[in-house]
Parts: structure tokens; C-alpha cells; sequence
């Protein structure tokens, strides 16, 4: 008996110690650019680096929000991120359904499609499509952007969503189809409430790509104004420099906020959408 | 779908069209077009159209497209003198961090398999750089490298470890490795959540089993917990070396490639030769070697994917 507690005592041990160290490998980023965000300057360029702001201050939201267009860029990102998410939705879950329910022909090549889709370099795709748009007038639209963001999300949504599908029972439309629903009826009074979950997952999944990508922000937008946050942060440091610490890490609280409250409300779905392709239990 | 509303008798031809249109066997392509049209518009289309202009010499401004054959290829393996350099960095990029990130999820997600208190709030802090943009990640990194006002120098210099400022991100001996760090920070949610799912399947019996029958810790690690998570463990794999490969975001930002090009990954280079030295031929035919260096974990990764649905 003792000699079990005590095994179970050096395994909380082990276990804790590690997820310390981890914890603060993995949150410190956050923690720091969080309470240098209310960093007066002088506490900023310290020969020791001051944890916890002695005098808090808001002068660097203030200065931000007032003096450079990031409030422009977070209404930019917000706009491309909230499209792209509906537009993903909507073809996401016809795609997916369609995968899980009917059988047809070159059923398996898509799959194949969709899983090895997204997995190519991103330059090799960014090149022609930058040509392509740039022929379209797409170049340095929200419009340009959205398209290639929802695609972008498109091939491993679906897969991940086509497993969600996968665990709802067939039965759940056929009884409704046969109490006298058409199918289109049967999926959105009785399917798709049951598959919200899944639904949910997508939707943190597309906001967080349009929402966090760079590279094609950075090649596509040459309108400062239209810059999302991504390039804007980008663009203000290397106008700005790094001496201003302070007003970059506002700007960083700000990028990740929205993306924060998504991910606490959704990360049970992601994670079980995610993981629904890879382990089955 | 709707055809059998229609009152109107139709045409003959038109009738058996609408017959055909309303079978069973057509339905699935309804809810597919929508999907996959644009699907392959912006995924096929422009993977062919790379695969073509690398054998091209294109010109963004006159739009002027010269096939010529292989010559990026041969300019590429015996010219530059920094396609070689990208190419080992890329490697030894990748496999540093595939690995390290491996280590450090599987660590993490035993961890926190443990019914301890606080597992969720540890299991959120684990999680939480994903939601961090790749550029805010670097830019808040890049703080933390600098030589004189970074955490890093600093505690460091206090736990005695240095003995002097290391400029991180300046110093060509320790930037790819300063780099690394930023991308395995990013990638670990996924690895800790693909490897606690996996953790989570196994059933607590068998451990109970296997310590009767006289398997210590190590034993039980190594004969429960490693041939349990070797599906989940190959997808995790496959998923962060592909994605390790194609890096560019914080890269770009941390240091562009430099200095002394000890950052140069295949990614940047074909991003440099296209949106700054305008060489888009040249700059495709980097991404087809990168392409063709992926095509086996991606075939790898798709058919373990396959495998487990069927």
C-alpha cells in the first residue's frame, strides 16, 4: 500500500514538473506579450526585464486604435475571416454529406483529393494563382483573398466534417425521409442540428486560416488599407522598427484575441474534428 | 429534384433528361459541384499550371511565357549557389523539428493523461500558441532573442548558463536554430492533441494488466503505450513533416532567410525569386523540387488516412 502511494506520488510529480516546464515554454510568448502591452516605455528597455507593468497604462491600445490603421486591419480580418467561414459552411457541408451518404464514382479519388490537397507547397500553388488572379483583376481585392482562403480550408474541412457525418446514423434521415421530409428537408430539420458539432469545428477551422494566414495576404494586397492584420503588424514593424515594443504587442493582443474567444468556445470540436480522421475509438 | 412538381408535360427528350436528371445515381453530383468545381479550379489548376511555368520563362510584366525545357532545373542543381544550402537547411530543418516536437507531444500528452487536478487548465496552456498567427509568434519571439532587452539573454545570464548576450537571430551559428524554435512552439498543440487522442483510446486494463504480470513503468511504456500510438504517432509525423517542409511565415519574419543565408529555406527562396526578382519560371521550378520531395509522406500520409477509414 505505501509503496503504491508512493509510486502514484513520483508520478504526479513527474507529471507536474513537465507540464510546468512546458507550460511556461508554451504560455510564457503570451504572458509576456500581454503585460508588455500595458507597459509604459521606460519599463520596456530595461537591462532586466520588468515581469508585471509597475504602472499599467493604456497608451499603447490608445496609440494603436488612434495613430496607425490597425483598427482598419482588424475590420479588414474580420471581414475576409467572416466570409470565408460562411462560404466554407456552406460548401464544406454539401460536399461532406455527399461523401458520407451516397455512394458514386471516383468517390475514393476525391477522397484522395481532399486529404492530399492542401498538403502541397504553398508557394508552388501561390505562384500560378497569383498570375491567374492578377489576370481576373482579383489582385488586391477582399474578393481574391476570401477565394483562395476558402479554398484553401476546403479540401481538409470536408474530410474532417465527411468523418463527423460518418458517426451521425443514416437511420436519422431515412425515418424522417419516410414520415414525408424530402431529403434537403430531412437534413435541415433533423441532420444538421445533430452535426452541429462537427459544423462548429469547420468554422473555427476556416476562421483560423483566414484569420492567421500571411504569405498570400502579403503577395495579394498592395492597398495598405486593405491589409489584414497579419501583414499590418508585418508592415508597421518594419516602418516603425522594433523600437516600439510596446505598441507591437497591443497590436498582437488584438490579432489574437478574437481568435482565443473562437478557439475556448469551439476547442472541444476541433479537437474531436481533427482527431475523428485519425483515431477511431 | 423538384421535376415531379411540374404539371406541364414535358417534351419526350426533355422528359427523359429530367428523368435522368432526378435519378438516385445523379443526386450525390448536386451537392458535390459546388465543392468540387471550385475545388478543382483552385487546386488542380494551378498545381498543373506551377508544374508548367517551371519549365518556362515567365515575365509578370509582359506576361511573356518561353518554354524552355529543363533549364531551370539544370540552372537550379549546378548554378545557384544557394540551392544546395536551401535544400540541407530545409532538411535539417524539418527533421530537427519533426522530431523535437515529437518528443516534446508525446511527453505532454502522457502527462496530462494522468487524472491529475488542473489537467484542463495545463492542457490549455498547451494548447494555446494555436491560436497564435505565425507572424505574431515570430514578432513576440523575436523580442525575446534580442540580444540586449530579450528574456532570453537575461535568464540565461542569471541561471549562469551564458556568460555573455547571444544575438539569437543575428548570429549565423544559432539562427536556424533560433528559428526552429519559434515552428516546434507552433506545432506542438497539434502534436500534444493528435498524441492525447491516441493516449486516450487506450484502455486503463491494459496498463493494470500489464503492471500484474510484473511490467514496470518503462516496460509498460514501452510494450502498451508505443505500439498503441503507432498509427496516431505516423499521422502526427507525417503531418508536422509536411508542414515543417512548406514552412514560410515565420521564417520570413524572423530573419528573411539570412544572415549569411544560414536561414535560407526552399520556401523563401522561391518566394524571393518571384515577388522580388520577378523569375517566376525559376522560382516554380523550386517549388517542383520541393513538390517532388513531398510526394512521399504525402503519398505515405494519404494512404494511412485511407487505411483507417476503410
Amino acid at each position: 500500500m505505501e509503496q503504491f502511494v508512493r509510486r502514484r506520488l513520483v508520478r504526479y510529480v513527474l507529471a507536474y514538473g513537465w507540464l510546468l516546464i512546458i507550460s511556461t515554454f508554451t504560455a510564457f510568448p503570451f504572458f509576456w506579450m500581454l503585460t508588455s502591452s500595458f507597459k509604459a516605455r521606460p519599463e520596456i528597455f530595461t537591462r532586466i526585464p520588468v515581469l508585471f507593468p509597475q504602472e499599467p497604462t493604456l497608451a499603447n491600445y490608445n496609440y494603436v486604435l488612434t495613430e496607425t490603421p490597425a483598427g482598419r486591419y482588424f475590420l479588414n480580418s474580420l471581414y475576409i475571416a467572416t466570409v470565408t467561414t460562411l462560404l466554407a459552411l456552406v460548401l464544406t457541408t454539401l460536399g461532406a454529406y455527399a461523401l458520407s451518404r451516397f455512394q458514386f464514382r471516383m468517390r475514393r479519388s476525391l477522397g484522395v483529393w481532399l486529404i492530399a490537397g492542401q498538403m502541397f507547397p504553398g508557394v508552388l500553388m501561390l505562384i500560378p494563382l497569383f498570375v491567374t488572379l492578377t489576370r481576373l483583376n482579383l489582385v488586391n481585392t477582399y474578393a481574391g483573398l476570401i477565394i483562395v482562403y476558402t479554398m484553401g480550408a476546403l479540401p481538409f474541412s470536408t474530410w474532417m466534417l465527411k468523418g463527423y457525418f460518418d458517426t451521425v446514423p443514416r437511420e436519422l434521415e431515412d425515418s424522417a425521409m419516410i414520415d414525408g421530409c424530402s431529403r434537403v428537408g430531412a437534413i435541415r430539420r433533423v441532420f444538421l442540428p445533430v452535426a452541429a458539432p462537427g459544423i462548429a469545428a469547420v468554422a473555427l477551422f476556416a476562421f483560423t486560416i483566414a484569420w492567421q494566414e500571411f504569405m498570400f495576404a502579403l503577395t495579394m494586397m498592395k492597398d495598405q488599407e486593405k491589409y489584414p492584420l497579419s501583414v499590418g503588424i508585418n508592415f508597421f514593424v518594419g516602418i516603425a522598427g522594433s523600437v516600439v515594443w510596446g505598441n507591437i504587442m497591443a497590436m498582437a493582443v488584438l490579432i489574437i484575441v478574437p481568435g482565443l474567444i473562437f478557439f475556448l468556445f469551439l476547442q472541444r470540436y476541433m479537437i474531436s474534428g481533427l482527431t475523428a480522421g485519425a483515431v477511431k475509438g | 429534384m423538384s421535376t415531379k412538381t411540374l404539371s406541364v408535360p414535358l417534351p419526350e427528350g426533355l422528359e427523359r433528361l429530367s428523368r435522368r436528371l432526378s435519378n438516385r445515381h445523379i443526386t450525390p453530383y448536386y451537392y458535390l459541384l459546388p465543392t468540387v468545381i471550385p475545388l478543382l479550379l483552385l487546386t488542380v489548376y494551378p498545381l498543373l499550371r506551377g508544374i508548367y511555368l517551371a519549365f518556362t520563362q515567365y515575365n509578370l510584366y509582359n506576361k511573356d511565357t518561353t518554354l524552355v525545357g529543363a533549364f531551370n532545373f539544370i540552372e537550379l542543381t549546378t548554378n545557384d549557389t544557394l540551392f544546395w544550402g536551401a535544400l540541407a537547411n530545409n532538411i535539417l530543418w524539418t527533421v530537427g523539428i519533426v522530431a523535437i516536437t515529437y518528443v516534446l507531444g508525446l511527453f505532454t500528452s502522457i502527462a496530462l493523461n494522468e487524472n491529475i487536478p488542473l489537467r484542463g487548465l495545463f492542457r490549455g496552456l498547451a494548447l494555446i500558441p494555436w491560436v497564435c498567427p505565425a507572424v505574431v509568434a515570430a514578432l513576440t519571439w523575436r523580442w525575446i532573442f534580442d540580444p540586449h532587452f530579450g528574456m532570453l539573454n537575461y535568464a540565461l545570464m542569471e541561471l549562469g548558463l551564458i556568460d555573455r548576450q547571444i544575438g539569437w537571430l543575428g548570429d549565423k551559428n544559432t539562427a536556424l536554430a533560433a528559428t526552429m524554435v519559434v515552428a516546434i512552439w507552433k506545432l506542438l498543440p497539434f502534436s500534444v492533441v493528435m498524441l492525447l487522442a491516441g493516449l486516450q483510446t487506450v484502455p486503463e486494463e491494459l496498463y493494470e494488466a500489464g503492471a500484474i504480470d510484473g511490467a514496470g513503468v518503462l516496460g509498460r511504456f514501452r510494450y502498451i503505450t508505443v505500439p498503441l500510438l503507432n498509427r496516431v504517432g505516423k499521422i502526427a509525423i507525417l503531418l508536422t513533416t509536411i508542414w515543417a517542409f512548406n514552412h514560410f511565415d515565420s521564417v520570413y519574419v524572423l530573419t528573411g532567410g539570412g544572415p549569411g543565408d544560414t536561414t535560407m529555406l526552399l520556401s523563401i527562396m522561391s518566394y524571393l525569386n518571384a515577388f522580388r526578382f520577378f523569375k517566376i519560371g525559376y522560382a516554380s521550378a523550386v517549388g517542383v523540387v520541393m513538390l517532388i520531395l513531398l510526394l512521399l509522406p504525402i503519398t505515405l500520409y494519404t494512404r494511412q488516412v485511407l487505411e483507417d477509414v476503410e
